[in-house]
């Protein structure tokens, strides 16, 4: 029996999040109410001509820059020219033979990489819903600026085209360039297929999958898929080159009627837009702009802040999570303590509000407050917690949340003094360890204070007024 | 005395900022010129009567408020019908726009307004730009006041006609393949495409990007001058232009006559195919430009062979892709009854545009398609970069390029028409200069023995229109032929 | 072949038609041949020089009121455009 490699490519079409259109000044928000974000350019009535948006070109070339991609100092916008009732122009305005940037990969995690073959800007077309009256049109998201990013033939199995696609998603998004949500449609992804047979030399026929509206789906459709070809070979029969359609509830694939085995687009060189030149400079600045990766970071968590891989995970899941953390740790904080509190007790309650961490009601230097009471011992993990809850719904320092929450240290010497004098009482091997000078042995007599008054008093005066009591002590002698 | 309607615009710019007259009394003899007269010619396919006069109002009051007023104040002028004005009609000569009206205003009309300018109608085209008699219109031909059952040229046969007929003393039109040029030959009348990119597009419903031109019709070349000034200069709304350059007016008067300057005549352009007249009253021209002091000198084009194919392949192609958006969809003629949208659309186009439209349609879309791509629109693309790196050495021995602008003079209504191919080679003068994106104008130099006007064609380097209208205006100077109207 | 350009370009072209613009077609192109004789090796990269590309500023602006989208066509319910259904849907 003849084994196969299953040979996957994708092509993943990214909005960019601009504020405008990519040729046009209308809002790119795709939201909203039906054609309320349309410009003439949009409608493609007579006369109009693109103004192309800058933000979009930036941000196609940090999307090249993220992936490692080569930008191309000099690259031409090119028409597609068909017809769809979604294509206010009859032709879309992408680019050909001159994209912005080559090569590139992204990584799969495992230290693999799917190459890329190329990437290139293009205006989205408007949406379509058939009805019993005929097809609405909605060219509300006709003309928003996407990036196609195409991939070579490298994926192997279905799990690597996922994979592919969680990391695309997380080095995108951590540069700022998309959301790359597939369910809003953000993000969406196109497959191809094919089963090479053992041997061979060339790439079996490929299939093209389309209607894949989530990463799971992908996962699913190029499993089937695998199956479904695996089985026509094996009984002797042919892949034919089609597009088929997926269908998640029928779990299956179905050929998607075409007329033209290749449409005929006739691309040329749009006569309306002059070549796109990027400056050295301007490139460099969206170098810079895009800062850090998630990979690097995550190796910098790892051996600067000497942070377990599962932390280093969560921290980099989200430029801003790891900003916010970094942020606490540049106040003097220990990693591991900043990064558990952000796990376990930030995110969740950030979570809840769904409002983004710059918008956290605690911010950085009030948690770091928060941590240095708690590092100090001043409040156990307990109450450090319960201040904390505190001073997400309330204004004010983390003493005053103390205070608020009757934590308050206790800070005279009439209400320590016995506490103190208690202590020595009872530890009286430590007592006498620090006036042998240890110093160390201190901690165990300021603990024993502290826990009598439920770690309320200042540390400060209960260090001083231990000391003052051990000198007397000393001065008595034996 | 100057009937009001036969003032050039400076004169009535000038009238009119000093207070002389009233821009409500131009414009009323404009319009009333154009109901009295247009009847026979076709040459206007709407009037905006009470915009106009309201305009021209609005203009008066702010002049007796003292408000400095605009280059071309109170000046009436007339549009072609495929640049588009804000809540009014634009047909571009055919039946695919019928009642459409634009949601917003070209580019050029919005800065000739803010110059003062009023604007007083539509005239009549080609469809789409496509065609050099005015005769493919749905909306019916444009008659050539200098002789009945004559064409006017095209595709500006309407603007050419506006001016040439005394409706206004200024109209615009677009040039993609000699459109201003040719009619205004044709029509008696001075036409000027400005360089590639100097004027914006932004509202010209387009034919062939990378060849479209707006430019405009008058009878002297301080008019044209006057035009140039006032709409020229980047517009961020069209990425192909380029930035202002310095106005042309102030310099227009600079030259008393031609002395040192070199004019070459393409041996190409002069040659053989012309129309015996035609040839004949070039030869006149050329003498008079030599008695005012200019040097003759020969030069060669050998691309211009190919001109008319490399234009009509890549013209054809860009306009296939252009004429895409008319689908029947968002705004347009659309065949209703039809239950399928692919077939709504086809029936919609074949329905909405004319023969010659479909025609040209169907060879570009043969020039970009799949196995001819490189054959046609490839090699038409590298011959354009020949013709232009030839210009470049013929410009090395010589300021400017002269020829005649039409091999013939205008021909009878009809008689063309049902030959594309020869209609297309009659373009052979004026597409050179439209794939190499220079600026050319096109004046009167003479007329046949039985009263057709002939117009010879100056082409200048890139971005020279200040040449142009100097030496336009010498040869004015020294000349009548732009003066001699029609028989009424 | 006609009739393939004419599916391309959406035009509907009556078979009576057909021969007739097929004949055009074929003078043109025909005639337009010789240009395949023009020695084009010499010719230099690039036709009349664009100015180099201006970006726009990243600023959204004001919509068209739904009013003006469908001020040029009756064929829209609901805020959207309504087609005929289209077939491979």
């Amino acid at each position: 029996m003849t084994t196969f490699t299953t040979v996957i490519g994708l092509e993943v079409h990214v909005q960019l999040a601009t504020a405008s259109k990519l040729f046009s000044p209308a809002p790119a928000a795709a939201l909203g109410e039906p054609n309320t974000r349309v410009h003439p350019i949009d409608l493609g009535l007579p006369g109009v001509l693109p103004r192309p948006n800058a933000a979009a070109v930036a941000l196609a070339v940090r999307t090249a820059l993220a992936l490692g991609g080569n930008v191309q100092a000099v690259s031409r916008f090119a028409r597609k020219n068909y017809f769809y009732p979604d294509l206010p122009k009859g032709y879309q305005i992408s680019q050909y033979e001159e994209p912005v940037s080559l090569g590139g990969a992204v990584p799969l995690g495992d230290g693999r990489q799917c190459r890329l073959h190329r990437i290139h800007i293009e205006e989205d077309a408007g949406k379509l819903t058939h009805t019993d009256l005929g097809t609405l049109v909605d060219l509300n998201r006709a003309g928003v600026p996407l990036v196609e990013i195409v991939t070579e033939p490298d994926l192997r199995t279905p799990a690597d085209a996922h994979a592919m696609l969680e990391s695309l998603r997380e080095i995108l998004r951590f540069s700022g360039v998309s959301d790359c949500d597939m369910e809003l449609g953000s993000m969406r992804c196109d497959a191809n297929i094919s089963l090479m047979p053992q041997g061979a030399t060339t790439f079996g026929t490929k299939v093209e999958l389309k209607n894949l509206n989530s990463l799971k789906m992908v996962q699913r459709a190029l499993e089937y898929e695998e199956r479904r070809q695996a089985a026509v070979l094996a009984a002797g029969g042919r892949i034919l080159p089609e597009t088929r359609g997926w269908n998640d509830e029928a779990g299956e694939s179905r050929s998607q009627r075409s007329k033209e085995s290749a449409p005929d687009y006739r691309y040329f060189p749009d006569p309306d837009l002059p070549p796109l030149v990027l400056e050295p400079a301007f490139v460099e600045a969206q170098r810079r702009a895009l800062g850090e990766l998630p990979a690097a970071r995550r190796e910098r968590y790892r051996s600067r802040y000497g942070l377990p891989a599962y932390d280093a995970e969560v921290l980099t899941r989200d430029r801003a999570i790891g900003d916010w953390f970094e942020a606490v740790v540049a106040q003097g904080i220990d990693a591991k303590t900043a990064s558990n509190w952000v796990m376990s007790d930030v995110l969740p309650s950030q979570r809840e509000r769904t409002a983004p961490l710059a918008e956290f009601p605690v911010a950085p230097a009030r948690l770091a407050e928060l941590l240095r009471l708690l590092d100090g011992k001043v409040l156990t993990q307990v109450s450090a917690r319960a201040v904390f809850r505190h001073m997400l719904d309330h204004e004010g320092s983390a003493a005053d949340a103390m205070a608020a929450l009757g934590l308050v240290r206790i800070a005279d010497d009439s209400t320590l003094q016995p506490l103190v004098d208690a202590a020595v009482i009872a530890l009286p091997a430590a007592a006498a360890a620090v006036l042998a000078g240890k110093e160390r042995a201190l901690d165990a007599l300021k603990g024993h204070v502290m826990r009598a008054c439920r770690g309320r008093a200042d540390p400060a005066v209960v260090d001083s007024l231990l000391r003052a009591r051990l000198e007397v002590l000393r001065r008595q002698g034996p | 005395m100057t009937a009001l309607w036969q003032m050039p615009a400076a004169a009535i710019a000038a009238a009119v900022r000093a207070g002389h007259l009233t821009a409500r009394e131009v414009v009323t003899a404009c319009l009333d010129r154009v109901h009295r007269v247009d009847r026979g010619l076709n040459a206007m396919l709407g009037n905006r009567s009470d915009a106009a006069l309201a305009a021209a109002r609005a203009l008066d009051e702010e002049r007796q408020r003292g408000q400095a007023l605009g280059s071309l104040a109170g000046v009436p002028i007339a549009w072609k019908d495929n640049l588009v004005l804000e809540g009014e009609l634009a047909t571009a000569g055919s039946r695919m726009l019928e009642g459409f009206r634009s949601p917003y205003s070209a580019t050029v009309l919005s800065r000739l307004q803010r110059a003062g300018a009023i604007l007083i109608g539509r005239t009549n085209m080609d469809e789409f730009g496509m065609g050099s008699s005015t005769e493919t219109s749905a909306y019916g031909p444009t008659r050539n006041p200098f002789g009945p059952d004559l064409v006017p040229g095209g595709s500006s046969g309407g603007s050419a006609v506006a001016v040439a007929a005394d409706f206004c003393p200024l109209a615009l039109g677009s040039d993609t393949g000699g459109s201003v040029r040719q009619p205004a030959a044709m029509c008696g009348v001075s036409g000027l495409k400005p360089t590639y990119g100097r004027v914006s597009r932004y509202g010209l419903i387009a034919y062939a990007s990378s060849l479209d031109c707006v430019g405009a019709l008058a009878r002297t070349a301080e008019d044209l001058a006057l035009w140039l000034d006032a709409t020229a200069g980047a517009d961020p709304a069209d990425p192909t232009t380029v930035p202002a350059q310095a106005p042309v007016t102030p310099h227009l008067a600079n030259r008393r006559d031609l002395a040192g300057l070199r004019i070459g005549l393409p041996a190409e352009l002069n040659g053989p195919g012309l129309d015996p007249e035609v040839a004949s009253a070039i030869e006149r021209a050329v003498s008079q430009l030599r008695e005012l002091g200019a040097q003759i000198v020969e030069c060669t084009l050998p691309a211009v062979a190919h001109a008319v194919p490399t234009y009509y392949l890549l013209a054809t192609a860009e306009a296939s892709s252009n004429l895409a958006r008319y689908d029947g969809v968002r705004y347009g003629l659309r065949r209703d009854a039809v239950s399928r949208c692919e077939p709504m659309m086809m029936q919609s186009r074949s329905a909405g545009f004319g023969d010659e439209v479909q025609l040209r349609i169907l060879l570009g879309t043969f020039a970009l398609s799949f196995g001819y791509h490189d054959q046609y629109y490839g090699q038409a693309t590298r011959a354009r970069a020949l013709l232009c790196s030839e210009f470049a050495r013929a410009f090395a021995s010589c300021e400017l390029l002269l020829s005649p602008t039409s091999p013939v003079p205008a021909f009878p209504l009809g008689s063309r028409i049902d030959d594309p191919l020869a209609m297309y080679l009659c373009d052979v003068l004026t597409v050179p200069a439209s794939l190499a994106g220079l600026p050319a104008l096109s004046q009167p130099c003479g007329f046949t023995a039985d009263g057709r006007p002939i117009g010879m064609q100056w082409v200048a380097p890139a971005l020279r229109e200040d040449l142009l209208l100097q030496v336009a205006h010498v040869f004015q100077a020294h000349t009548d032929h732009h003066l001699r109207r029609p028989v009424p | 072949m006609v009739q393939n350009l004419a599916d391309l370009a959406r035009l509907h072209l009556p078979v009576e038609r057909q021969a007739a613009l097929l004949l055009r077609l074929q003078r043109i192109v025909l005639a337009f041949d010789t240009l395949r004789q023009l020695p084009t090796e010499q010719a230099p990269a690039n036709p009349p020089a664009l100015p180099p590309l201006g970006l726009r500023p990243d600023v959204a602006e004001q919509a068209l009121p739904l009013a003006q989208v469908f001020a040029n066509t009756r064929h829209h319910a609901a805020a959207a455009f309504v087609v005929p259904r289209v077939v491979d849907a």
